[in-house]
C-alpha cells in the first residue's frame, strides 16, 4: 500500500533522510524509530505530500505522490506531530468540513461522521469548540480527521506526545484497533509503544535506516540469538558459584558468560553459546556436574537496549 | 471548485466565530454610515443655499454630490480594511501549523488558494451589499440612477477583488499577518497614489503609471462608466495574483 524508495531529502546542506527505502501492506504497521532529529518527521512530510523529496519516489496505493498526487493523498488519512486544529470550530463542523474537502458524497457525510465520532469516542464533545477540549480529546479529533474517508493507509506522526497516560492507553487502543485493516505509519521515539503496536520497526538515525525487521527478530538479532539466562538453584556458597564459573570456562561452546545476580541460594548467569542446539548440552552438562538448573529461557535484548546500542554504534564508527 | 466551496464555508465560518469578520464589517458601516451622512448633510445645506439664491448648480445632485464621493471614499477604507481580512488566510495557517492538515488532503493548491479567496470575496460581497442601504436612503430623496449604482457597486466590488488577491499573495507568503496586512496595505496605497503622480508626468510614462494605477480604472465606474479596458485590467491583475500565489503554496510545498 505504501512504497517509499530510495527516499533522500536535504535542507540546504544538512542531509536529513538518506536513500530509505521501506513498504507497508495493509494489516501492517511499521514503526519508525529515532533519536530527535533522526529524520522521522521530514520521511513523514515526504511520504503524505507536504515535501518534495529531493530524490526517491513515492507510491500510495500504486499511485507517484508526484505524478499522481490527488489521487495518492485520497488513500491517505495523516496525523502530524501535536496536531494544530481550528479552535473556533466545533468539533462536528470541523469533521463535517474535512469530509467535504476530501470529498465524501454528500449522501455518505452524515453516517461518516458518526463512524468516526464512534470510533474515536468523541460524541461527548461533538457539539463543543475545539478551543474548549482537551488536549487529549484533540488528539482524537486529529485521528478522526486523518479517518475520514475510511483512508486505507495512515500516517501517524508520535500520535502520543504530549499526553496523560490514561490518554496514551485510550489513543493506543485505538491505533490498535485500526491496524488490522490498514497500513499504518507510526513515529515515535516511545519504545514501548512500538513494540506494542507494530508489526515491523524500522529504526532510523541520521536519516539511514539502521535496522528494519520485527520487534522480536530484532531484539534476537543483536545478541546473535544465542544468549540464554541460566539459574542454578542451591548454590549458597561463594565457593559452589566458583565452582559453576569454573565449569562453564570449561564448556568449548559456551562463547562468553557473566554472573548477574546471586541471592537466596539461587544464582543468575547470562551465558552465550556458541549455537543455540548447545542449550541442550549445557543442562546436560550441569546436571551431570551435580548442579540443578532452575530455570534456562533465551535471553533477548529489550527494544530500548537494541535501539541504543545501534545508536551509539553509529555514533562510534563516525567517531572513527 | 466543490472543495473551493467547502473550504469557503469553513473559512467563513471561522471569520464569524471570531472578532475579525465582525470588527472589519462594524468599521466599514460605521464609517461608510457616518460619511455617507456627512455627505447628505452637505448635500441638503448646499441644495438649500442655491434655492434661496434662486439658482440651479447643474452638478448639484444625488449622484454626483452624494454617490460618487461615497464610492471613492470607500475605496479609502477598503484599501485600509480589505488586508485585515487577508491577512490571515494562509499566514494563521503557516503559523498556526494547520496548513499540514490542509496540504495533506487532497485538494489541488489552487483550490486552497481560491477557497480561501472565495471566503474573504464573500464578505466582500456581504459589505457592498449592506452598503447599497445610502443609495436606498437617498431614493427617499430624490431621483437616484440605478445604473450608475450598479456601476459604481461593479466597480467597488472589482476593486475590491484586486485588493484581495493581493493581500492573498502576501499571505501566502509570509506566517507574520502583520506583515501581510503592512505590506498589502503599502502596495495598495502605493498603486493607488501612482494614479496621482501620473498627473506630473508625461507622454508614455504618464499613460504607463496611469494604467497601472488601481484609481484609474476605478474612477469611471465610480460615475457609472463601465469599459471594457477597466473590465480587463481588474480581471486580469486578479486572475495573476491569484496564479501568483498558488505559484508561492506550491514552492513552500515542494520546500524551495
Amino acid at each position: 500500500m505504501i512504497e517509499v524508495s530510495d527516499l533522500t531529502h536535504r535542507y540546504g546542506s544538512l542531509l536529513a533522510v538518506d536513500e530509505l527505502s521501506f513498504t507497508v501492506r495493509e494489516g501492517e504497521v511499521l514503526g519508525l524509530l529515532g533519536p530527535n532529529g533522526a529524520g522521522k518527521s521530514t520521511a513523514l512530510r515526504a511520504t503524505v505530500g507536504l515535501l518534495t523529496p529531493s530524490a526517491g519516489r513515492i507510491k500510495i496505493g500504486g499511485h507517484d505522490i508526484a505524478q499522481e498526487p490527488l489521487a495518492a493523498r485520497r488513500l491517505l488519512g495523516f496525523l502530524p506531530e501535536a496536531v494544530a486544529l481550528y479552535p473556533e470550530l466545533k468539533v462536528r463542523e470541523f469533521l463535517r468540513s474535512v469530509a467535504r474537502l476530501k470529498g465524501v458524497a454528500r449522501a455518505r457525510e452524515e453516517d461518516e461522521l458518526q463512524r468516526v465520532l464512534e470510533l474515536c469516542a468523541l460524541q461527548p464533545v461533538a457539539n463543543r469548540l475545539i478551543g474548549f477540549c482537551s488536549r487529549g480529546y484533540r488528539q482524537r479529533i486529529g485521528l478522526a480527521q486523518a479517518l475520514i474517508g475510511d483512508p486505507p493507509a495512515l500516517v501517524l506522526d508520535e500520535p502520543t506526545v504530549g499526553l496523560d497516560p490514561g490518554q496514551i492507553v485510550e489513543i493506543r487502543e485505538r491505533i490498535a484497533t485500526l491496524a488490522h485493516e490498514k497500513a499504518v505509519i507510526l513515529s515515535t521515539h516511545i519504545i514501548p509503544e512500538a513494540r506494542r503496536l507494530c508489526t515491523r520497526v524500522l529504526i532510523l538515525n541520521h536519516g539511514r535506516c539502521m535496522a528494519e525487521d520485527e520487534p522480536t527478530v530484532l531484539e534476537q538479532s543483536l545478541h546473535g540469538g544465542n544468549a540464554v539466562r541460566l539459574v542454578l538453584d542451591q548454590v549458597a556458597s561463594e565457593e559452589t558459584v566458583e565452582e559453576a564459573k569454573r565449569l562453564l570456562t570449561r564448556l568449548d561452546f559456551v562463547r562468553a558468560f557473566e554472573t548477574r545476580e546471586s541471592k537466596a541460594a539461587q544464582c543468575t548467569f547470562s551465558v552465550e553459546l556458541e549455537h543455540p542446539s548447545s542449550a541442550a548440552r549445557l543442562v546436560d552438562v550441569l546436571v551431570r556436574s551435580g548442579f540443578r538448573v532452575c530455570e534456562l529461557t533465551p535471553e533477548n535484548l529489550g527494544l530500548e537496549e537494541v535501539f541504543l546500542r545501534l545508536v551509539r554504534e553509529e555514533k562510534g564508527a563516525a567517531a572513527r | 471548485m466543490r472543495n473551493a466551496v467547502s473550504l469557503a464555508q469553513m473559512e467563513l465560518r471561522r471569520n464569524f466565530r471570531g472578532p475579525v469578520g465582525f470588527a472589519v464589517a462594524g468599521l466599514f458601516l460605521l464609517v461608510h454610515g457616518i460619511y455617507f451622512v456627512s455627505l447628505l448633510e452637505n448635500y441638503a445645506g448646499a441644495s438649500l443655499m442655491a434655492m434661496s439664491a434662486g439658482q440651479t448648480p447643474a452638478r448639484l445632485n444625488l449622484v454626483d454630490a452624494v454617490l460618487q464621493p461615497l464610492a471613492s471614499g470607500d475605496t479609502f477604507l477598503l484599501l485600509l480594511l480589505l488586508p485585515g481580512l487577508t491577512m490571515r488566510l494562509l499566514s494563521e495557517e503557516w503559523r498556526s501549523g494547520t496548513s499540514e492538515l490542509l496540504l495533506s488532503y487532497p485538494l489541488r493548491d489552487f483550490d486552497i488558494v481560491f477557497g480561501k479567496y472565495l471566503a474573504a470575496a464573500a464578505m466582500l460581497t456581504g459589505l457592498l451589499v449592506l452598503s447599497l442601504l445610502a443609495p436606498l436612503c437617498t431614493s427617499f430623496f430624490g431621483a437616484v440612477e440605478i445604473p450608475t449604482v450598479f456601476s459604481q457597486l461593479l466597480g467597488l466590488l472589482l476593486f475590491g477583488l484586486c485588493c484581495l488577491a493581493l493581500g492573498t499573495v502576501f499571505s501566502a507568503i509570509t506566517a507574520n499577518q502583520i506583515l501581510a496586512y503592512g505590506a498589502t496595505v503599502v502596495v495598495l496605497f502605493s498603486s493607488w497614489f501612482l494614479g496621482w503622480w501620473s498627473h506630473n508626468l508625461y507622454g508614455v510614462w504618464a499613460r504607463a503609471t496611469g494604467w497601472m494605477s488601481l484609481a484609474t480604472h476605478f474612477n469611471p465606474t465610480s460615475y457609472g462608466l463601465i469599459q471594457l479596458s477597466d473590465l480587463v485590467y481588474f480581471f486580469g491583475v486578479t486572475g495573476f495574483l491569484l496564479y501568483v500565489a498558488t505559484s508561492i503554496l506550491s514552492s513552500r510545498r515542494s520546500g524551495r
